[in-house]
């Protein structure tokens, strides 16, 4: 399994928001998050990315344990920089940088990360060639080669959130997470960012998408869980949790998007 | 008044407007980093720090600068026979400098903080997932950022500034006003004439003038940006 | 004219912070330090004299501060062996800049009133002065007394000794910030009259000078200049000694010559 997670809790304060969450998925693999808001989809993610700290549980990647309540160790910056890069994500507002073109958008983390390698101290222009050849392949990728040249401010919602996706990608996560990546768009421009996540499906990119986009999970999605009050209520594949829903708080969440 | 006498004038508001620009440059590379000093420590998570601080800035920004300048150089001499300052026109011009740095410092501090909270908590997030380290993440995102956020605020005091320097005279630091004025109460053979005190305006706004251009020119340069 | 009224309130008002900021302090700070202050300046080497622009006795030539008062000062330092520093002050705040030690005397052709005596210890009188009044020269006739000038509306420099005489007469008046301030005051038009000192008015009124139809009447008052220093200091008496030197060796004589004051000055012995 590349991701196992278990016994995940997680509280603000009085407000528990986690309760205890289990589950895994294979290389390949697309899961599909849903559920009301305030479920704690989002906090998940979060937790998985190392954007919060979970107060109990295990997450462990490829069987190497990236993080685990019971045994808490203080990783160097060094080390949780490692730990989080088998992680990408797309945040709901994009979170591009303003003051940097796409195409930069894309080549800074990079460019960053590559100053402290071997590689990069005995052959510079190579270490940039290469990363920044691969930035121009993501945003042809993205459909946005005209683009690249382009500040934040100049391109369209779903531009934004494509740049943000090729931003992740130039990474090389080993699972990438989607927080509602269409839920700041106008309904006009999800289709473009939803295609693009439906292409890196069928390229068997692993993937967590929380959304709240029912037809576009149940269409990619191999896997749904449905969460519910910080827990998972009910998962299984598309038809088994689209299709019959076992759990009544499942049947009324979904009814809600039928109406 | 006759060309010699204009000459003397001259003389006088050139010396006077030197100590005027060297206050000025003085308390802006002081006041800048002190803000950012103050900043941090406003922001600490440690709560008597930032207690402190917030009562200081209270203080300094709700009490008058001419009070500060006069309790900083005549309060030491006065309540402790204790005279870090000195007589001469060094001293005044450092007890002016101290008074103004602290005094401006305080406000930079609070400009300084509106333009951290002004930057979204998702560019820090986005940098982390990125795997960059909080360091690259002030320098390569945020800085600039603050620095287009704060420039408009930041303007506006810099050229409140110079013509706050003008205060300084009231401990007796000779900048350019003192020097104008020196003509009204009489001085080498010229008295009574307002004139001398009108040019100082002049020094004023080409200075002003020149401080504006500069510093819109900084804001376009930002602007390619949102 | 109300900013400059709403300063010298501001000013009072500094001043009672101070008193207040002094109250606190430990109560040792006013022993009587009585040869302390000569040790002071003579450990500094220099001698910090607070003056104004104010001719004949302190004014600036080529950048270097001459006059009556300063000479003097020059000559009494150079016989104590002290460097001399002149500074510029504001006037209102010369016995703040005293005790704050950011001056050690007070030389600038300075009244000895009863609150300069009080607050500080003072040379003896070495020239004399009166306060006068300044008017128009083409109603100069009609304000020869005091009675007579009684109608006019006065313009001071605020704490001035003129400012006194003006308040011992019950003169309506203005205070301004300097007496060259108030002769402006008259040639403005905005105040009938000025009372400034009689050495002054020679300088700045009359033939040949800036207001060439101004003149000065009458005197209000006899008075005396002397040199202040911080209370208790033996340099008060330094000085006495100083001038009844040079009086005698006639350099005191010869330096009121140099600056045209030789009537006013006092003989010492």
């Amino acid at each position: 399994m590349i991701l196992e997670v278990s016994g995940i809790r997680k509280s603000f304060g009085k407000a528990e928001i986690l309760r205890g969450i289990d589950f895994g998925m294979d290389r390949g693999e697309v899961l599909s998050i849903i559920g009301s808001s305030g479920s704690g989809k989002t906090t998940l993610l979060r937790c998985l990315n190392f954007l919060e700290t979970p107060d109990a549980g295990r997450i462990a990647v490829n069987g190497e344990t990236l993080f685990d309540a019971a045994s808490p160790t203080r990783d160097s910056a060094k080390v949780l920089r490692r730990k989080r890069l088998h992680f990408g994500l797309v945040f709901q507002n994009f979170n591009l940088f303003p003051q940097y073109t796409a195409f930069e958008n894309v080549t800074l983390a990079n460019l960053l990360l590559a100053k402290d390698t071997d590689a990069y101290r005995q052959n510079k222009a190579a270490v940039i060639g290469g990363i920044e050849e691969e930035a121009h392949r993501l945003l042809k990728q993205m459909g946005l080669s005209d683009r690249e040249n382009n500040y934040p401010h100049q391109l369209s919602g779903g531009q934004c959130q494509r740049v943000a996706i090729a931003r992740a990608l130039a990474l090389k996560p080993d699972i990438l997470c989607f927080d509602e990546p269409t839920s700041a768009l106008d309904p006009e421009l999800t289709g473009e960012v939803l295609k693009v996540i439906r292409e890196l499906a069928d390229q068997r990119m692993t993937m967590i998408i929380v959304t709240h986009e029912m037809a576009f999970a149940r269409d990619v999605s191999s896997h749904v869980i449905f969460m519910d009050n910080g827990i998972i209520c009910e998962q299984g594949t598309p038809d088994q949790v689209f299709g019959h829903p076992q759990e009544e708080r499942t049947r009324q969440f979904l009814q809600s998007f039928i109406q | 008044m006759t060309p010699e006498q204009w000459s003397i004038v001259f003389n006088a508001l050139n010396v006077g407007f030197l100590q005027t620009l060297r206050l000025f440059f003085v308390t802006l590379i002081g006041a800048i980093p002190l803000g950012l000093l103050i900043m941090l420590a406003r922001r600490s998570s440690f709560r008597p720090l930032s207690w402190l601080t917030q009562g200081l800035t209270w203080i300094i920004r709700g009490s008058p600068l001419m009070i500060q300048l006069l309790i900083l150089y005549y309060g030491p001499g006065l309540a402790f026979d204790w005279h870090p300052w000195g007589g001469g026109e060094a001293g005044r011009f450092s007890a002016a400098a101290t008074a103004f740095i602290i005094n401006y410092a305080f406000y930079f501090a609070e400009i300084y903080r509106g333009g951290i909270a002004s930057i979204p908590a998702g560019q820090e997030e986005a940098g982390l997932v990125l795997g960059m380290t909080r360091t690259q993440i002030f320098f390569k995102v945020k800085l600039l950022q603050m620095v287009k956020a704060i420039l408009p605020p930041m303007s506006n005091e810099v050229i409140t500034l110079v013509k706050d320097t003008s205060l300084s005279r009231i401990i007796a630091l000779q900048e350019i006003i003192w020097a104008g004025q020196k003509f009204l109460k009489g001085s080498s053979g010229i008295s009574a004439s307002i004139l001398p005190l009108l040019c100082t305006v002049v020094y004023y706004l080409i200075f002003n003038g020149l401080l504006t251009i500069l510093l819109t020119r900084l804001e376009k340069q930002l602007s390619y940006f949102r | 004219m109300l900013r400059k009224v709403e300063m010298i309130m501001m000013k009072k008002w500094m001043c009672l912070i101070l008193t207040a900021v002094l109250a606190l302090s430990a109560v040792g700070t006013f022993a009587a330090e009585v040869d302390a202050d000569v040790a002071y300046v003579q450990e500094k080497g220099v001698l910090v004299v607070g003056i104004t622009d104010f001719a004949p006795m302190d004014y600036l030539d080529n950048g270097e501060w001459i006059g009556f008062d300063a000479d003097m000062a020059k000559a009494f330092a150079a016989s104590l062996g002290l460097k001399v520093e002149f500074i510029e002050i504001d006037w209102d705040n010369k016995l703040l800049e005293l005790d704050n030690k950011s001056i050690d005397c007070i030389w600038n052709g300075m009244t000895l009133t009863e609150e300069i005596m009080g607050a500080t210890s003072c040379s003896k009188p070495y020239a004399n002065n009166a306060q006068v009044i300044v008017v128009p020269k083409d109603v100069a006739d009609q304000y020869q007394t005091a009675e007579a000038a009684a109608e006019l509306q006065f313009a001071v420099e605020a704490g001035s000794a003129g400012q006194s005489q003006a308040e011992a007469y019950g003169f309506s008046f203005t205070p301004v910030s300097a007496q060259t301030d108030a002769v402006m005051e008259v040639k403005a038009g905005s105040s009938d009259a000025a009372i400034i000192d009689a050495l002054m008015a020679a300088a700045v009124v009359g033939e040949g000078t800036s207001y060439p139809d101004l003149t000065y009447t009458i005197g209000l008052n006899s008075e005396e200049y002397g040199v202040a220093f911080r209370q208790g200091s033996e340099l008060a008496e330094l000085l006495n000694a100083f001038f009844v030197t040079a009086w005698q060796d006639g350099t005191m004589q010869a330096i009121a010559e140099t600056y045209g004051v030789s009537a006013a000055v006092i003989a010492q012995e």
